[in-house]
């Protein structure tokens, strides 16, 4: 997949899988690694932009004497997600136009 | 490779980042290996999961470096603020003289050359330094020269340092600069840092307001009297007869440390995390914030806290006291002559060293459960516990 749209979708899954509550780290790569090819690594970045945009808010807790921080998606991060799936139809209309041509060839 | 090296190579290879944003990869990656680790895997195959720390330090540098571009691309907001602030400084004009618009001037609009400034101080007769701090982050490292070096950056638009040395003293002070908003001066932020010789064995003092404090392998302090407001305090590897630390809102980490004398730490509403620490006389106090301590040897340990939780693994002592209001106390393989352990909404839970015959009880809940005699043995260990609403559920190892 091109690069610069994964950023983009790999952001929004990373937002998704903090719909169900406040997560940690480890946690995130297990839900988004099924449909996303996410490391630690990568995941670190994402995580600090979407902190620093406002999108997520991390709270340390302690987890079996040590601690781990747990991420929790803000309002601006739930509006991400919505604006997402509004642009979805237009990816659509994107994408049946690009399959439709392709198939003329 | 094991975590150690794993992140000891990380941390060589970030050395280039500033030291809070270093710090706090690093416990990313510790936190992700000990995950990884907690489901199963080996610590081995947990860090070979990792990658190899050049590259991830090479991607990290890399996005680093980006951001700082993406700083700059954010002129919209810049010439928003920038137009904001003219439209303001045209009212202030009628209202101030303009030298204090000269000021704001150069603050908001130029935010001005950095220049660097180094100082080398014979350690002579210094028994004193004296750091303080507002904005910068500041960094206190150990190292094998024979002076005191200081090393910061002024800007005549943001921040300023006024630097003072007698004959037994050495005292930095930075204050920002009078700047009407404070964009331009959070994104240029730069740490300001401070050389200890070995061989000095004097008093630090050190105070960052929003700036982060670290304090790193300095070994032969007599004393070490470091806080800051906002900021996060990190202390790992020193040596210093005492130890005093002081946090309000920021997070407090204390590892791999020795001090003979007493340490005494306070946090308000940040998390306090005390590892590898030896000590004599240990006392740490918070508000709203967790605690832990782990692998901690100590004489006397005086834990107390307000609405967080209590987490003691692996802690020895003489004399124990453990104090919660609302949060819980856990412990793991607790070691001592005399436990105290009180809290009122919380449990008490966890693992006690010895047998239950080693100790005498005198232990009440009013309405949890309590899995302990309430008055009862003549072992040579006491343990009080005394938890009003909660559960006590201790076993021995």
């Amino acid at each position: 997949m091109d690069v610069q749209l994964k950023r983009g979708f790999i952001e929004i899954c990373v937002l998704a899988a903090m719909l169900r509550g406040p997560t940690y780290g480890y946690r995130l790569i297990k839900d988004v690694e099924p449909y996303m090819e996410i490391s630690e690594s990568t995941l670190y970045p994402i995580l600090k932009r979407l902190e620093s945009e406002g999108s997520v808010s991390v709270q340390s807790a302690e987890h079996n004497g040590r601690l781990r921080k747990y991420y929790t998606i803000t309002p601006t991060g739930r509006g991400r997600i919505d604006e997402f799936l509004r642009g979805w139809q237009d990816i659509m209309k994107i994408y049946r136009f690009i399959e439709r041509e392709a198939s003329h060839v | 490779m094991s975590k150690k090296e794993f992140l000891k190579k990380l941390k060589k290879a970030l050395s280039a980042l500033p030291a809070a944003e270093r710090e706090r990869t690093l416990a990313y990656y510790d936190e992700l290996i000990e995950d990884r680790k907690e489901s199963g895997a080996t610590e081995e195959s947990a860090v070979y999961a990792m990658g190899e720390p050049q590259s991830i330090a090479a991607e990290i540098l890399a996005d680093a470096n980006e951001r700082g571009v993406e700083l700059k691309k954010h002129t919209p907001f810049g010439r928003a603020a920038l137009i904001l602030l003219i439209g303001f400084l045209c009212g202030a004009l009628i209202w101030f003289g303009t030298n204090v618009i000269a000021d704001l001037v150069r603050g908001g609009a130029d935010s001005g050359e950095w220049e660097k400034v180094e100082k080398n101080i014979e350690l002579g007769s210094i028994s004193t330094i004296n750091m303080d701090m507002t904005t910068v982050d500041l960094v206190i490292t150990g190292s094998d020269s024979e002076m005191i070096r200081l090393v910061y950056f002024t800007n005549d638009a943001l921040v300023e340092y006024n630097f003072e040395s007698s004959e037994d003293t050495v005292t930095l002070t930075q204050r920002k600069k009078r700047i009407l908003f404070d964009f331009f001066s959070q994104r240029n932020k730069r740490s300001a840092s401070l050389f200890v010789p070995e061989g000095f064995t004097g008093t630090i003092i050190a105070k960052t307001t929003t700036g982060d404090l670290i304090l790193e392998n300095v070994a032969s302090a007599s004393a070490l009297h470091l806080s800051t407001t906002t900021g996060d305090l990190t202390i790992h590897d020193a040596k210093s007869k005492y130890a005093l630390f002081g946090v309000t809102t920021g997070d407090m980490r204390v590892s791999e440390c020795v001090f003979p004398g007493d340490m005494t730490a306070s946090g308000s509403t940040g998390d306090v995390m005390i590892k590898g620490v030896r000590s004599v006389k240990m006392s740490v106090k918070t508000t709203t914030g967790d605690m832990i301590l782990e692998d901690v040897q100590l004489s006397t340990l005086d834990a107390e806290l307000t609405t967080g939780g209590i987490n003691a693994n692996r802690v020895a002592a003489e004399k124990v006291t453990l104090r919660a209001s609302t949060g819980d106390v856990k412990f793991d393989g607790l070691d001592a002559k005399s436990i105290d352990i009180s809290v009122s909404t919380g449990d008490v839970l966890g693992t006690l060293a010895g047998s239950a015959e080693d100790y005498t009880f005198e232990t009440h809940t009013s309405t949890g459960r309590n899995n302990l005699p309430e008055n009862f043995g003549s072992g040579e260990r006491k343990l009080k516990v005394s938890a009003s609403t909660g559960d006590i559920n201790i076993s021995f190892d």
